[in-house]
């Protein structure tokens, strides 16, 4: 069938493509097909619930983490005097995936 | 023993990620969680005081949190889409399965510390800017699939890790 496509959660790639789908909700970016597909995983299946809380669980605490550096960086954004540091954004020439350079002329 | 105001407060305090985690579940915007957070804060404190112990907390701390992050959809005019009640109950068994007496941020400071640095660039991208998945996909000319495919490997590191590390200072 093909709703069980999706990979079992007995290995790391089964793991990742169902923590992408819950990574994706917690954005607001699943179609209601894709919702209604983690629905139904969520109902059958306790692996897939245990991996969904999870998820959530380390999706608050990173919130929790940064808030300090968030409050931060807002404050500096709105030029409130309480902040004391100015918060540096990373540039995305330092992150995982910089953006493809130009061909030469 | 009976609760008191400090107790209250430190177990609140002590289990904030956990329950700003289960917010988000269900209304998935960080500022609406923080202010339903806010709001569902002073009831804690006050009505928990009832409570027997502390391993009683947050079970009844998340069903608080439950009536008002749905509260606030509802005042939004937006529906949970996924997490209707009948999806929290089956999920709650394993939210109670995974609670600790705290959730301790030192294991994942100290895991997220291990993580290569573009990893954790693109996490701080992600939690210190607030930039969502897709977003992020554009910002670094990427298609989105890549972005999730390395938060959800993020994820699965950072899990592994703190899951080793509290089990070493346990």
């Amino acid at each position: 069938m093909a709703q069980d496509a999706r990979p079992a959660l007995a290995s790391e790639a089964g793991v990742d493509a169902f923590t992408q789908l819950v990574v994706r909700y917690l954005d607001g970016d699943l179609d209601p097909a894709e919702i209604a597909e983690l629905k139904r995983l969520l109902a059958e299946a306790a692996d897939h619930r245990e991996s969904f809380v999870r998820a959530c669980r380390l999706h608050g605490a990173l919130h929790e983490a940064f808030a300090a550096r968030r409050a931060q960086r807002q404050a500096a954004q709105t030029g409130d005097p309480r902040a004391d540091t100015i918060f540096q954004e990373p540039s995305a020439e330092d992150t995982l995936y910089p953006p493809p350079k130009p061909p030469p002329a | 023993m009976a609760m008191d105001s400090d107790r209250m407060l430190r177990l609140l305090l002590g289990q904030r990620g956990m329950l700003l985690g289960y917010i988000l579940s269900i209304v998935r915007d960080v500022h609406l969680a923080e202010d339903v957070f806010q709001e569902a804060s002073p009831v804690i404190l006050k009505k928990g005081l009832q409570l027997k112990s502390d391993k009683e907390f947050a079970p009844w701390a998340r069903k608080v949190m439950r009536l008002q992050a749905l509260n606030a959809l509802r005042k939004h005019n937006r529906g949970p889409e996924l997490m209707e009640p009948a999806v929290l109950d089956l999920v709650e068994q394993d939210w109670a399965k995974q609670d600790e007496p705290e959730q301790p941020l030192s294991a994942l400071r100290a895991c997220l510390e291990e993580l290569p640095e573009k990893a954790r660039r693109l996490i701080e991208l992600r939690y210190v800017a607030g930039i969502p998945g897709n977003a992020l996909a554009a910002r670094l000319q990427q298609p989105p699939n890549t972005i999730y495919v390395a938060l959800s490997r993020i994820y699965r590191i950072l899990s592994a890790c703190v899951k080793r590390r509290v089990a070493c200072e346990g």
